[in-house]
């Protein structure tokens, strides 16, 4: 069964942070990431931080460093221990247009999910319905009309075309590799 | 201690037969193996390898890059349910 999310996100809304614990007396909070693009923090000003039930506040980004995996991030309007602590378990979103310029083998998460998934000769074999990061290349899973699921490594050789405006995955599967 | 380079790569006796017919034979069909421990060589590369990872088969697409390491690296055995919600996160087919 698919994990239920309690925040209430907009569709056109994507997650850069997850605010995991105040740091310090100043009103810092601790975050890990949800972005591939760290440098992304640098030209943020005001974000809005969406807190599980749906409350959503808009803050004003002091400043930000890096601290081991996590960013440390200082609010204008949090200035204590008390006011950070408010904000843990809140996510800052920002609107998905302001998604960056991916290059042209690159997608983002979110636009493979629900892609139907054709062989060559036009087959259907079902839907993107996740993704298993490995460290070689990563695997679409792929769920059937019975399902079922199947993993396809993200190649080129095997996901030859990829048309998201289209919403359509064309593979070209190696023998036996939808049986496994 | 490092391993001999007389020896040269440790790969199972019964995946180096399969990938060496499936070469001769020029085929490009999934192998499935238990073999974890076997290290990739070049004559892998281009071949999609079925890894079993103690529960089911994960499919390895070989590429240059994994040869020297084993098999069993590329195939987790650990599942990480990550969040529901969108994240900013991006995907480069043949990895990162």
């Amino acid at each position: 069964m698919k994990p239920v999310s309690p925040y209430q996100l907009k569709a056109d809304e994507v997650v850069i942070a997850r605010i995991v614990k105040a740091r310090g007396i100043r009103g810092e909070v601790a975050c890990d990431m949800e972005t591939d693009f760290p440098e992304r923090f640098q030209t943020l000003d005001a974000v809005t931080v969406v807190m599980p039930k749906g409350v959503r506040l808009n803050l004003r980004l002091e400043r930000h460093w890096f601290h081991q995996d996590r960013v440390i991030l200082k609010f204008a309007e949090t200035d204590t221990m008390t006011d950070a602590e408010q904000l843990v378990g809140g996510l800052l979103v920002i609107a998905q247009a302001d998604a960056w310029q991916l290059e042209d083998d690159e997608f983002y998460e979110y636009d493979l999910m629900g892609l139907q998934v054709v062989t060559l000769d036009g087959t259907a074999v079902g839907r993107v319905t996740g993704l298993l990061r490995t460290s070689g290349n990563d695997l679409l899973k792929i769920e059937n009309d019975e399902q079922r699921e199947i993993l396809i490594p993200f190649v080129d050789e095997i996901c030859p075309k990829v048309d998201v405006p289209g919403q359509r995955l064309t593979i070209n599967p190696p023998e036996g590799l939808l049986d496994l | 201690m490092a391993r001999s380079i007389k020896k040269g790569p440790f790969v199972d006796l019964h995946l180096d037969k399969a990938i060496t017919r499936m070469n001769q034979a020029n085929e490009k069909r999934v192998h499935k193996t238990w073999s974890r421990r076997s290290t990739i060589i070049p004559e892998m590369v281009g071949h999609t390898i079925a890894v079993h990872n103690g529960k089911k088969f994960i499919p390895v697409y070989i590429q240059e890059n994994m040869v020297g390491h084993k098999l069993g690296e590329f195939s987790p055995t650990r599942n990480f349910k990550s969040h529901p919600e969108k994240s900013d996160k991006a995907v480069k087919k043949g990895g990162r």
